[in-house]
């Protein structure tokens, strides 16, 4: 798998398919996204799934409204369905 | 059986009453009026009481029922802190195994909520969960509902560790897309296309509630598990993940592990370095928990109807399947299982979590 943050436009030209996991940031402009693909036009790529949720506890007022980061559990376990999570 | 409300009164019966719980007519043990009010620990939930006051008369005892349970109060609620950790929880540990479900075993878990959180969370909230205490991981041992505010989905998940990884079956129901496989969802919620929040509470009762009700049969897949809005039917959820395939199945969920319960948080930390223990309780505002159940049986949808009341919470003890309640946390005082007979399942408040008004 491939961690990354791209902006909403290059997620836009992604494959769908096999995006695993999105996340939107709170301002909508960036996505967090799990995907089998290699994506070169990135924001920001992580090495692994732990360095990509320690970043968003880190930047959690980009991420979320809790407070918290995104977890680990979360990036694994969320299921992103394109025809509804747009 | 209660004493009589009008007519002839037999002392010989009252005293019956009073020693056996039951009024007798023919009953001949001879005792005095004296003995009977003076000596007698009345029983306060009665809804009629004679006094210990002279002069005493037959009368005072009309309706007196010695074994009357107390009435059913839905006044209070429990609020859950945004503030995080474990001095700001809501939980206990199961010692007595009496939660300890497993992948093979159905089960019913309801709860009613006042929904806190805005449109802004963007993350997930976790309404209950149930894990191995002192877990490393929070999916140890763990069933868990949580409601992902960034997707707008309830999810439920059950499983355990499996080795270096875990087994899990998760179901996800979503709420705002009219496509077929999601509409039952749709339709129950009453949510239109604007994600559950605060401002969008959807279908509540007249204090702006929501019973929301997982059933699970004894089959071990995530297409067991079902999922109601008040007495409002969303079925098996479109999304479905299983996860318990190959070398996994053979790491059961544990029967005799002691598991932590929690109420609007999530337990143990996932794995976060640093991340800490009771977090995801929401934003905006805190969310408030009524009265919630836990069976040891999958509810049929004419059980969870019966169970909405028509939004009115329903005393759970006297559903036609109270057998099968082994939890019942009213929130009434405190957070005390009122499931006599099991005996466990007190929850802790702690710190800024509270009981308030409902």
């Amino acid at each position: 798998m491939n961690y990354y943050i791209v902006t909403k436009e290059v997620f836009n030209t992604l494959n769908k398919e096999n995006i695993t996991f999105m996340r939107k940031s709170m301002n909508d402009a960036h996505r967090l996204i799990v995907t089998t693909d290699t994506v070169s036009e990135r924001i920001r790529k992580f090495q692994n799934i732990n360095t990509c949720s320690n970043y968003t506890f880190t930047n959690h007022s980009d991420w979320t409204g809790s407070g918290d980061g995104i977890d680990v559990d979360d990036l694994e376990t969320n299921t992103y369905i394109s025809e509804v999570d747009d | 059986m209660a004493v009589p409300a009008s007519g002839k009164l037999s002392l010989a019966g009252i005293n019956a009453e009073v020693g056996n719980n039951a009024y007798d007519a023919t009953a001949q043990e001879l005792t005095s009026l004296q003995t009977l009010a003076e000596e007698t620990s009345i029983n306060s939930n009665s809804a009629s009481t004679p006094n210990a006051s002279t002069p005493h008369a037959m009368s005072e005892w009309y309706g007196y029922d010695h074994d009357a349970e107390p009435s059913f109060e839905n006044v209070q609620a429990v609020s859950k802190s945004l503030s995080t950790g474990t001095d700001n929880a809501i939980s206990f540990t199961d010692q007595s195994d009496t939660f300890n479900f497993t992948g093979s075993t159905a089960w019913t878990i309801s709860l009613w909520i006042k929904a806190g959180w805005s449109s802004s969370l963007n993350d997930n909230i976790h309404f209950i969960i149930g894990q191995k205490t002192n877990a490393a991981k929070q999916i140890e041992d763990m069933i868990k509902i949580i409601y992902n505010e960034s997707t707008n989905r309830i999810e439920c998940r059950y499983g355990n560790v499996a080795g270096s990884g875990q087994w899990y079956n998760q179901g996800g129901w979503l709420f705002h897309s009219q496509l077929s496989q999601y509409v039952a969802g749709y339709n129950a919620a009453g949510l239109g296309s604007t994600f559950w929040s605060s401002s969008n509470r959807g279908y509540v009762n007249d204090d702006d509630y929501t019973m929301i009700t997982i059933t699970k049969s004894t089959t071990n897949t995530a297409a067991s598990m079902k999922l109601y809005w008040n007495a409002n039917a969303a079925g098996a959820a479109p999304i479905q993940t299983n996860n318990n395939s190959g070398s996994r199945a053979s790491n059961p969920l544990s029967t005799t592990d002691d598991r932590l319960w929690s109420i609007g948080s999530n337990g143990v930390h996932s794995g976060q370095s640093g991340a800490g223990q009771q977090r995801k309780t929401g934003n905006n505002s805190a969310t408030i928990y009524n009265d919630v159940t836990i069976w040891n049986k999958e509810l049929s949808a004419s059980e969870v109807t019966e169970l909405y009341n028509n939004g009115t919470v329903l005393n759970a003890q006297t559903h036609s399947a109270a057998s099968n309640l082994k939890g019942h946390w009213t929130w009434e005082v405190d957070g005390s299982n009122t499931v006599v007979d099991t005996g466990v399942g007190d929850f802790t408040i702690s710190g800024s979590s509270s009981i308030v008004n409902k």
